[in-house]
């Protein structure tokens, strides 16, 4: 593939990856909240109207842009720097979920506990990550 | 950094010390009672005014009360009659027309002593506006009575007023924002939560505290419901946050029975507005799910990185975790491990029960209709101006001997049996599903509990200094005691 289109393509990446970083990190927390049976998106899910969940969804999005576009500048590098080469390939991506956990040592006081939607944000990036990348090998054949 | 903590802490403490010190002296109480009109002032609320005015006067809390109409010797207030007032001529009639509830109604002027006067809104935003002016100590605000809903901003959630009229949380705060005096509530209407609004500086969003010290409780959140507003004139069957809240505050039920647990949490002789709110809430078994300002203050910070995440299994030692033990214990719920996934599994069976059985009651109702209509066809075949009251005919026909030869006949019908046996089936069936109702607000209140619980240790590891004194400030004015 040619650098400008590849550069255009890691850029889109980029962007899949920085849009979807915070509803991944909502969805994982709730799947995780449901699977311990608590948090408190489920306690709002019963006892707030459905208008102030999506308020607070919207406000966590605008909130959490910094970090999503760091995320999609690093997917958008990773991808243009690892993915072209078939031994890189291997590990191409796997510095999302590297990051995720990254961001919860550095911004969160008591990580540990968190890990899991962490890790599960962090691999459903790479999943995404992933899917692009086939995606743009089944149509450049 | 440690030295730079304990500076901090030093600040605070003198910080809160100094703005609390007002709180020192006893309070003086504004009770606000009754509905919008006459048929929304149940016997409860006049009750429960009178109540917590015999709670607040018995610990020298003086009080000023304005209820419903105030002077006006008009009715407005309801009631339903005991058994042993209950002799009607029409109760047979009144059974199958679908009037026995309003054929047990009474209505009646108020019997609080020394009103100050009716509960109009503007007339009350005046008074109240007066009385905070004017106050030399801190002022207790109490509202018994209905609140109305505002789902998109819980600032705008308002309290029921006589004349139609409303105040809204917001408005509210605009009246108390001159005041020089400490301002504590106690609101127990539907949506009450709402109210706790009126401690930050903009109701609508932020944390910045108001300038005015005002902190308090409410029985349920803005997004809630509140149990209460019983026409029944007997006390044994209420359970709203007014009857455990001023029960815990003089030590004595409504009864008059001295209550069976200490009150007075710190030992230090006097029962704080909080020491009170927790009592409730650890103790009714009502379907309120009560707040306090503090609560609401830890609510509205919880950060955007933090309201998406599971929460910790393992609870912090704290008094909502203290609470949240006593309520798994009192309903035999784990207290470790998978507590919270036991208890949602519970809340989920509880629910499930309740829809079941608001089911059966619809079934019973219908089944309570069909039969009405059969007996109604039957009487009205047999004496037709039944079918068009409000006629000369049928205020000829129900006056006199009539009446009694209707309902004995009725009385005889081969269906009459059935349905008062439906009928008493669903009224039992109403006190099961109000049952099954407030079983599963103990489960959510747990769920609560474990929620603030954890809020209140995130406050304090991810909070700011500003964030965290503005939460011990409201901390401070709620465990501040009502009188010295």
């Amino acid at each position: 593939m040619r650098v400008i289109p590849f550069l255009f393509f890691s850029l889109l990446v980029g962007v899949l990856i920085a849009a979807s970083a915070w509803p991944l990190f909502v969805t994982s927390g709730g799947i995780l909240s449901h699977w311990f049976g608590e948090g408190s998106m489920l306690d709002a899910i019963n006892n707030v109207p459905e208008q102030k969940i999506m308020d607070d969804f919207w406000f966590g999005y605008q909130q959490s842009m910094l970090i999503a576009i760091a995320l999609g500048i690093l997917a958008a590098l990773d991808y243009f720097l690892l993915s072209q080469n078939k031994f890189t390939w291997i590990i191409a991506g796997l510095s999302l979920p590297l990051a995720c956990i990254g961001l919860l040592f550095v911004f969160y006081k008591d990580p540990v506990p968190l890990l899991p939607t962490f890790v599960m944000t962090g691999i459903g990036l790479f999943i995404l990550y992933r899917f692009a990348d086939l995606i743009r090998r089944l149509f450049s054949r | 950094m440690i030295i730079r903590k304990k500076t901090n802490q030093i600040v605070l403490s003198t910080t809160l010390c100094i703005a609390i010190a007002p709180m020192a002296l006893a309070d003086q109480a504004v009770l606000i009672g009754g509905g919008y009109d006459l048929h929304s002032t149940q016997a409860q609320i006049e009750k429960n005014v009178q109540w917590a005015r015999d709670s607040l006067e018995s610990v020298g809390v003086s009080t000023t009360v304005y209820f419903s109409d105030g002077d006006d010797p008009a009715d407005d207030v309801f009631y339903l009659a005991t058994d042993e007032e209950y002799h009607s001529p029409f109760e047979a009639m009144s059974r199958v027309y679908g009037e026995h509830t309003a054929n047990r109604l009474r209505y009646r002027g108020h019997s609080l002593e020394n009103v100050a006067g009716a509960t109009n809104a503007e007339a009350l935003k005046n008074n109240l506006a007066q009385i905070l002016n004017e106050a030399e100590q801190s002022t207790l605000l109490v509202f018994n009575g209905h609140g109305s809903s505002s789902h998109d901003a819980p600032h705008q959630v308002g309290i029921s007023l006589w004349g139609n009229t409303s105040i809204k949380a917001d408005e509210l705060q605009s009246v108390v924002r001159n005041a020089t005096q400490p301002l504590r509530y106690v609101f127990t209407q539907c949506y009450s939560g709402g109210f706790n609004s009126m401690v930050f500086a903009n109701p609508a969003e932020g944390l910045e505290l108001s300038k005015q010290h005002i902190c308090g409780v409410t029985s349920v959140s803005p997004y809630r419901k509140s149990e209460g507003c019983s026409a029944q004139v007997s006390t044994n069957g209420y359970r709203d946050y007014t009857t455990y809240f001023f029960a815990a505050l003089s030590g004595y039920d409504q009864k008059g029975e001295i209550l069976s647990r200490e009150t007075d949490m710190d030992k230090d002789g006097l029962v704080s507005l909080r020491e009170a709110h927790m009592y409730s809430v650890e103790t009714a078994v009502s379907t309120d799910i009560a707040y306090s300002s503090s609560d609401f203050y830890l609510e509205r910070w919880e950060p955007w990185y933090l309201k998406w995440l599971p929460a910790r299994r393992s609870l912090p030692n704290n008094e909502f975790a203290k609470i949240f033990r006593s309520l798994a214990t009192k309903h035999n719920m784990p207290l470790e491990g998978n507590a919270a996934k036991t208890i949602r599994s519970a809340l989920r069976d509880a629910t499930e029960n309740s829809e079941k059985l608001s089911e059966l009651y619809h079934e019973i109702q219908e089944e309570e209709h069909k039969q009405q209509q059969e007996i109604q066809l039957a009487v009205e075949a047999k004496w037709p101006a039944l079918g068009q009251p409000y006629t000369d005919a049928f205020k000829t026909l129900v006056s006199g001997e009539n009446v009694a030869q209707i309902s004995h006949w009725i009385s005889q019908h081969s269906v009459y049996a059935k349905l008062l046996a439906l009928q008493t089936r669903s009224s039992n069936l109403s006190n099961d599903i109000l049952e099954a109702e407030r079983y599963a607000t103990q489960l959510q209140k747990m769920l609560h509990m474990r929620k603030l619980a954890s809020l209140k240790q995130q406050l304090y590891q991810y909070g700011s200094f500003e964030e965290v004194a503005g939460y011990e400030r409201l901390l401070m004015c709620e465990k501040a005691p009502l009188s010295q």
